[in-house]
């Protein structure tokens, strides 16, 4: 037996190198994919600046729909917060009670992640420019935005997104009805997808109303399938 | 048992897993820029990623320190697995000659293998990707030609 087929037959470590090579590169395949996807179909609401926004390209549109489990991050002119329970709020590490049975709580400026669901908030935590505590007023002298965090599942009568808040898409399973022009929309556990929605949001009474414009509008359901663009 | 002392002792080369290192600084700078774009990154994803990433740190370390080749004052050692381990010593009498393998990747990044082949027709003892094998190759030779001239002041390789 020649020496180089002799050692090739009896060296081990030629042996499953290219099988394990490439289970790393599909799990390493795999894992980008889990990324992408989770992040491309994740739903809810999904990122919520708009790049551009045509107001000719789009649709005037209302609807009153459930609530699905949203998460919101990035900047936010003006939120409204009516929040229903005893809790704590910490600015600039310094803790604030909001011991009142209803609080109005109004941020402007704010930058950050807000999460909440039908019944209570979840999380809210970034930076904000300022804030109305039961309409007082607090702002940072310096004109810097402060950190601003509050406690987890805080019962809320209501949140309101105002001056034309911009959302890339909207993903859900929702019940309710959607109005464009004048004609109306029923809905019953359809799939409702909104995308480059601009307007006023606002969740009350477990319903989340929304008044705006979008690009498209697809809702696909049994027998059912509406695709609105303009 | 007292540990054995070698006058030098090598591992293959990190640079070995220089793929799997960019792999996972893929999956850290694609989390990066996920967050970057303002979305939410997922807990399955962020999961996904922290088990692939120390995971593949975990096994190229094992890897690594799975196998080791040593040149004691009596001849070449290699020793292979971690739970079974085989270790296996060649005198320096046995050994014919030592060549180095290194392919294009290889030789840009400093390392590549050592064929120490002998004079019986048994199964040579291949160095695996260590760090500059032509040094490797001529410590060793010192050290054998040291040895044949019956010198035994063999001293330890820094």
């Amino acid at each position: 037996m020649m020496y180089e087929e002799y050692h090739n037959k009896n060296n081990p470590h030629k042996r499953n190198h290219f099988g394990r090579k490439f289970l790393i590169f599909i799990l390493f395949l795999a894992v980008l994919g889990v990324i992408f996807f989770t992040t491309i179909y994740e739903g809810g609401f999904t990122g919520n600046s708009i790049k551009e926004f045509n107001e000719n390209n789009s649709v005037k549109i209302s609807s009153e729909t459930n609530i699905p489990s949203t998460t919101l991050t990035g900047e936010h002119s003006k939120i409204t917060f009516d929040i229903s329970s005893n809790k704590e709020m910490k600015l600039e590490g310094k803790k604030i009670s909001l011991d009142k049975t209803s609080n109005l709580l109004v941020l402007e400026g704010f930058s950050g992640e807000v999460n909440f669901d039908e019944n209570s908030i979840n999380l809210l935590s970034g930076k904000v420019s300022k804030i109305y505590i039961n309409g007082v007023p607090i702002s940072n002298e310096k004109d810097v935005k402060m950190k601003i965090s509050l406690d987890a599942d805080i019962l809320y009568n209501s949140i309101s997104f105002k001056n034309n808040f911009p959302v890339s898409e909207i993903n859900f399973i929702c019940s309710g009805k959607v109005n464009v022009g004048t004609d109306s929309i029923n809905l019953n556990q359809d799939t409702c997808i909104l995308k480059n929605a601009l307007g006023e949001f606002l969740v009350k009474d477990k319903k989340l109303f929304f008044s705006g414009s979008v690009t498209s509008l697809d809702i696909k359901g049994e027998n059912k399938k509406v695709s609105i663009s303009k | 048992m007292q540990k054995r002392k070698y006058l030098l002792k090598i591992r293959r080369s990190r640079k070995t897993y220089i793929l799997i290192y960019i792999m996972m600084l893929v999956i850290i700078f694609a989390l990066g820029y996920v967050y970057y774009l303002g979305y939410g990154i997922n807990k399955i994803a962020l999961i996904a990623a922290g088990i692939f990433v120390i995971g593949a740190f975990k096994f190229t370390e094992i890897h690594r320190f799975k196998d080791w080749w040593a040149i004691s004052a009596g001849g070449l050692v290699q020793s292979t697995g971690i739970f079974d381990k085989n270790v296996r010593e060649i005198a320096f009498s046995s050994i014919s000659d030592l060549d180095v393998d290194q392919p294009f990747f290889k030789r840009i990044l400093g390392y590549g293998d050592v064929n120490v082949r002998l004079f019986l027709n048994e199964t040579s003892i291949k160095i695996i990707n260590i760090n500059r094998p032509e040094r490797f190759i001529e410590k060793l030779q010192e050290i054998m030609n040291t040895r044949r001239e019956g010198k035994n002041d063999v001293r330890r390789i820094p």
